[in-house]
């Protein structure tokens, strides 16, 4: 076992001792999503350290293929399962592709995986990256028509037979179209209901959409079933400059949250009265300095603030 | 296949191409698989597209390249 192995055991150890009743007093659940970089673990050790982090979100599908995983990531993993604070998040199953054997291989695995590892609740994102001779990719829109509806509504139903856990989907920054943003909010309900699903909305999707569209957030918020929305996640992003120097926010999770990002969370606390959970986004590989993982750990205690001042 | 395939299959090989986003539009409105959609693919924006571009360049895997 290496030293970092070892130190990373030992905090988790100190975890676990010190507290077993992690989250279990907040209405509001604030989490982070796991990442198996160095960066990470170094941002995030203190957050753990001082028993913050109330859940951990992990996107189980991007480790089937990599195979092992760092041992302290392992340990936290089996930690939040063993106390019922883990939750699942796919990437891979493309839920508004046309059924093929790549979905049914990904459901086997996930029946596999929920053997492994106890999930509160499985989500996935809205779109498809399932297509042609493409296996997997980033989500793309689909149009919204009655046979994405109801290819959608059977895939889901597939996902919800197999984890008998609660099954969301997670709305897209992505937009080919005006009508791709103003259209997601129903399609996301008409998707989900008939499996009584949940609406995980991301607020930097949103954000890139109010800025890429120059649409007013409180107009997009009320196209959405906003009593569906159980969980949020909050990241930052990047700009785009395309040619006319017009820029593009894209939701690249390489960045700090925006200030407008914050405003909105205010907001969607205000309008949605069945959050559960709260989770802040980063990819691993993007804190690349003290200051970038100064600013992650604060912008976390902002939103743990904002929850318990709310 | 349906049409929902056709298309989603028809702009994921025009989204890796070096096509630009206004002929991947022109492209996938003209196509005959796509006539369906027509109305929805002309509304898109040509920055969306070039979005589009980059993440399929950036993260699809693919079986084989057509």
């Amino acid at each position: 076992m290496s030293r970092k192995h070892r130190v990373c055991k030992q905090l988790i150890i100190l975890i676990m001792q010190r507290n077993n009743m992690v989250g279990q007093n907040s209405k509001v659940k604030v989490g982070l999503s796991m990442m198996l970089e160095d960066d990470f673990r170094q941002a995030t050790a203190s957050l753990f350290a001082n028993n913050q982090v109330d859940v951990i979100e992990w996107s189980f599908d991007t480790c089937w293929q990599k195979g092992l995983m760092p041992g302290w990531a392992q340990d936290l993993l089996e930690y939040y399962s063993k106390q019922d604070l883990l939750l699942g998040h796919g990437v891979y199953f493309s839920a508004l592709s046309t059924y093929s054997p790549l979905h049914k291989d990904w459901l086997a695995k996930l029946s596999n995986e929920i053997r492994t590892r106890k999930y509160i609740h499985i989500s996935e994102h809205f779109g498809f990256s399932q297509a042609g001779h493409v296996l997997r990719g980033a989500p793309l829109p689909v149009p919204y028509c009655a046979e994405a509806v109801t290819l959608g509504k059977e895939n889901l139903r597939r996902l919800s037979d197999i984890v008998n856990l609660p099954v969301g989907l997670e709305n897209l920054a992505l937009a080919f179209c005006k009508e791709d943003v103003l259209n997601q909010g129903i399609f996301l309900k008409e998707l989900l209901q008939e499996i009584n699903g949940f609406i995980l909305l991301d607020l930097h999707n949103l954000y890139c959409q109010i800025q890429n569209f120059s649409l007013n957030p409180e107009t997009l918020l009320q196209t959405y079933p906003l009593a569906d929305v159980k969980e949020l996640h909050i990241s930052g992003g990047s700009l785009n400059t395309l040619g006319n120097d017009r820029t593009i926010r894209r939701d690249t999770h390489d960045g700090d949250a925006p200030e407008a990002v914050f405003t909105l969370l205010e907001t969607v606390l205000d309008l949605c009265p069945n959050i559960d959970y709260i989770i802040l986004e980063r990819l691993g590989g993007t804190l690349n300095n003290q200051t970038d993982m100064a600013n992650f750990q604060d912008e976390f205690m902002r939103i743990k603030n904002i929850v318990e001042n709310h | 296949m349906s049409e929902l395939q056709k298309y989603q299959d028809k702009l994921i090989e025009l989204l890796d191409s070096e096509k630009s986003p206004s002929e991947i539009s022109r492209q996938l409105a003209e196509d005959p698989d796509c006539s369906m959609y027509k109305s929805y693919i002309e509304s898109f924006d040509d920055r969306m597209i070039a979005i589009g571009q980059e993440l399929v360049k950036k993260w699809a895997q693919w079986t084989e390249r057509p």
